[in-house]
């Protein structure tokens, strides 16, 4: 039987895997951080839906009845942007994991833009706080307005320390094309190469993602969810309870093939360029992505909040110095390398 | 969009007189708050900083006093209760303390003893319930978890003694209403042996976790003439440097016939008050252990006088458990009595005036979280917004009873 040609397109198969491991990555995600923090806390976590499977289907259940749920636009709010700023959200931070390829031929992009892919994702992924400080002026609520407020002081907070962790490693590397960065780390990777980097990039991204202990934007002990506060149902769905978490995977992603060497250290050398190999290579990657989300949502069984000030203090003194010596690292090993 | 600007509640009230001049945010805290109880704040914010905050009390004011004068009072005991549930026999003891010098009635030894051991229970299972929640709001939900977890398996001891896991209405005046089975005393030494071990690993989770320490390190200073001042009890005194606990002050109980120590904190910080809780655990699992040794394990579970009230025919299992029926022929007398223990919280005060009949007169009640509102409120102005939930939770205020 002939296969047609488009069948075997990669831009196809990228756009097909990253969608529905993403999906399947963003269900496991949610399930494991209930089952690690109740493996933590002395309960057994969600058991009630699918008790032979570990409650997993409890998610599916979660997410039928986000989309059932009754739609409530408040009365004070700005509906236009209430309503377009969530799909926005879940757009922008599933966006960057479809710039950067899962394996050497595996990409949606081609070669002159995939060049700038992991630039083009960070860009994308920065953006996303203009969306939550949107949505916390859409809502009109004065938890809202100020959980947006700190989150337009978070992001200066992370933005510069974390753009400092990537650029570093490009200049490890010698390159910002995403194929060359994990030829590079067929056997260091770059969380070896640059351990500095790579402390900024996890304390970066967690306080992007608001995981623990930064979620101080949408901090429940004060301003109750902040942004989030009068979102319900469907919106719920695509920022608080699901879009935090795609931008969690985007930003893994991107660790994965820059720190953890993506899909390079399984077998040096090239991979079988057939459909199955790049597949398995793409398979690689979402392991390594979803190891270091695992990290990330294990945070929260751990770590209370951290306080805003003290947040931006440690931030600017510590974590920009780190940032800072990382790329004095990285400098080195561009002259001695 | 057909909105003023008024109407996005974005505007800031501005008091422009002379230097004290400021621009302030008003934010409406709770009653509907994730974390404010039945409660509601009104917080004046200048930036991130509270520079005022005035309390609105009274969501649950379920006017226990008024009510306490509308039935028998033995009926009061389980109403009482309900002031606060996770300190149940602290505040029984203390009305049933007042209910027995109007009557006159003794207590009988045994049941010192095991009003001393169910009290240190209590306060323990306050303790945990306040912890946990104050973990909450800080943000750990693991030292959440394990507050409520280790609390349920004390409830589930009371249970086991009382035959009620949240409402034991097991002190009367002059007495308990049962004693505690075989099964309780075996499982309580396990117990308090998990609790030291989880205690240990509580603190490390939550109050010695770097984030965690800073959250309550320097937060919500109180000064010790301050604490006095408002008249904070508790915890919140303690905290302060105030050395003062009515186990100790104003003796009740066996207490005087114990080794335990009254901890005190000087820093005055949320910190100080966390950790006058988590030792305050401590102590109280080391008075039980004492208790063990001396307690005596026979006896009537009431004094003579209450005793004396009991049928005969009644009076027969009082070594195991007290017949109601006595009480409920007994009118009060007029006369007035009072009663102070030391809650998790603070101290615990009632008064009764009987009235002749089977009612009482007049109830006067005063609970700690009360008492401790206005120190928190002095504690919280000049903290940040952010540490709100970490001061609210550090003086254990509990609103259903505070409101009474």
């Amino acid at each position: 039987m002939e296969i047609p040609s488009w069948l075997l397109s990669p831009r196809l198969w990228d756009f097909l895997f990253d969608g529905v491991v993403s999906t399947l990555i963003l269900l496991t995600i949610v399930w494991a951080e209930r089952k690690i923090a109740a493996r933590v806390q002395m309960r057994v976590g969600p058991l009630h839906v699918s008790p032979r499977l570990g409650g997993y289907f409890q998610l599916i259940a979660d997410a039928v009845r986000f989309v059932m749920q009754e739609v409530i636009i408040t009365v004070d709010s700005y509906r236009v942007l209430f309503v377009a700023l969530p799909p926005l959200f879940v757009a922008l931070a599933l966006m960057p994991s479809f710039m950067v390829p899962l394996s050497p031929y595996l990409a949606l992009l081609s070669r002159p833009s995939l060049h700038y892919g992991i630039i083009m994702a960070l860009a994308v992924l920065f953006y996303l706080f203009i969306i939550v400080v949107g949505m916390g002026w859409a809502v009109n609520n004065r938890f809202a307005y100020i959980g947006a407020a700190r989150e337009a002081l978070i992001i200066t907070a992370y933005e510069i320390p974390l753009l400092d962790a990537f650029a570093s490693m490009f200049l490890t590397y010698r390159t910002i094309d995403p194929i060359e960065i994990v030829a590079k780390q067929t056997y260091i990777v770059g969380a070896l190469y640059n351990p500095l980097a790579f402390i900024v990039y996890i304390i970066g991204v967690a306080m992007a993602t608001s995981r623990f202990p930064f979620e101080i934007a949408d901090y429940e002990g004060d301003v109750a969810t902040g942004p989030y506060s009068d979102f319900s149902s469907i919106f719920l769905a695509l920022t608080y309870a699901g879009g935090i978490y795609i931008a969690l995977f985007s930003y893994s992603l991107l660790g994965a093939l820059v720190f953890l060497g993506g899909w390079a250290p399984i077998a040096p050398g090239p991979w079988p360029a057939d459909l199955w190999g790049n597949l398995a290579a793409a398979a690689w990657v979402m392991i390594k992505t979803f190891i270091l989300m695992l990290f990330f949502v294990f945070l929260r069984s751990v770590m209370p909040v951290a306080r805003l000030d003290h947040t931006l203090s440690f931030s600017w003194r510590w974590v920009l110095t780190i940032a800072v010596a990382a790329t004095a690292v990285s400098a080195a090993e561009y002259f001695l390398l | 969009m057909g909105l003023k600007m008024e109407q996005y509640g974005m505007v800031l009230s501005e008091v422009e007189s002379g230097p004290g001049g400021k621009r302030t945010l008003e934010l409406l805290f709770g009653p509907q708050h994730p974390t404010s109880g039945h409660i509601r704040f009104f917080v004046e914010l200048d930036g991130d900083i509270i520079v005022d905050i005035r309390p609105d009390p009274g969501f649950v004011h379920r006017t226990m006093e008024k009510l306490g004068e509308t039935r028998h009072f033995m009926m009061n005991i389980p109403l009482f209760e309900r002031l606060s549930l996770p300190d149940a026999i602290n505040v029984t003891w203390a009305y049933s303390m007042a209910v027995e010098r109007m009557l006159g009635y003794d207590v009988s030894e045994r049941a010192e003893y095991l009003r001393t051991l169910f009290g240190e229970m209590s306060r323990i299972s306050v303790h945990l319930y306040d912890l946990a929640l104050h973990a909450i709001m800080i943000g750990s939900s693991t030292g959440f978890m394990y507050g409520f977890g280790l609390r349920d398996l004390l409830v589930n001891l009371w249970a086991i003694a009382t035959g009620a896991r949240t409402t034991p209405t097991w002190v009367l005046p002059g007495g308990v209403r049962r004693a505690p089975p075989k099964a309780f005393y075996e499982r309580l030494a396990g117990f308090l042996d998990f609790l030291d071990r989880k205690m240990d690993e509580f603190y490390r989770l939550v109050v010695k976790n770097p984030v965690g320490y800073y959250r309550l390190k320097d937060v919500g200073y109180l000064s010790k003439s301050d604490a006095a001042a408002y008249l904070a009890t508790g915890p919140g005194a303690r905290g302060s440097g105030v050395d003062w606990d009515a186990r100790r002050d104003m003796p009740y109980g066996v207490y005087k016939q114990l080794e335990w120590e009254v901890r005190v904190h000087d820093e005055g910080d949320s910190l100080a008050r966390t950790l006058v809780r988590i030792e305050e655990v401590r102590e109280a699992a080391r008075i039980i252990r004492q208790l063990f040794k001396a307690m005596p394990m026979d006896g009537p579970l009431v004094g003579h006088n209450a005793a004396h009230k009991i049928p005969p025919k009644e009076r027969e299992m009082l070594n195991e458990l007290v017949r109601m029926s006595g009480y409920y022929v007994t009118t009060t007398n007029l006369a007035e009595g009072t009663g102070v223990t030391e809650g998790g919280r603070g101290r615990y005060f009632f008064q009764v005036f009987g009235a002749g009949t089977e009612r009482l007169f007049r109830v006067r009640i005063s609970t700690p979280s009360w008492q401790n509102l206005r120190a928190f409120m002095k504690a919280t102005i000049g903290a940040r917004l952010m540490d709100l939930p970490a001061i609210y939770g550090s003086f254990g205020f509990f609103p259903p009873e505070a409101d009474r």
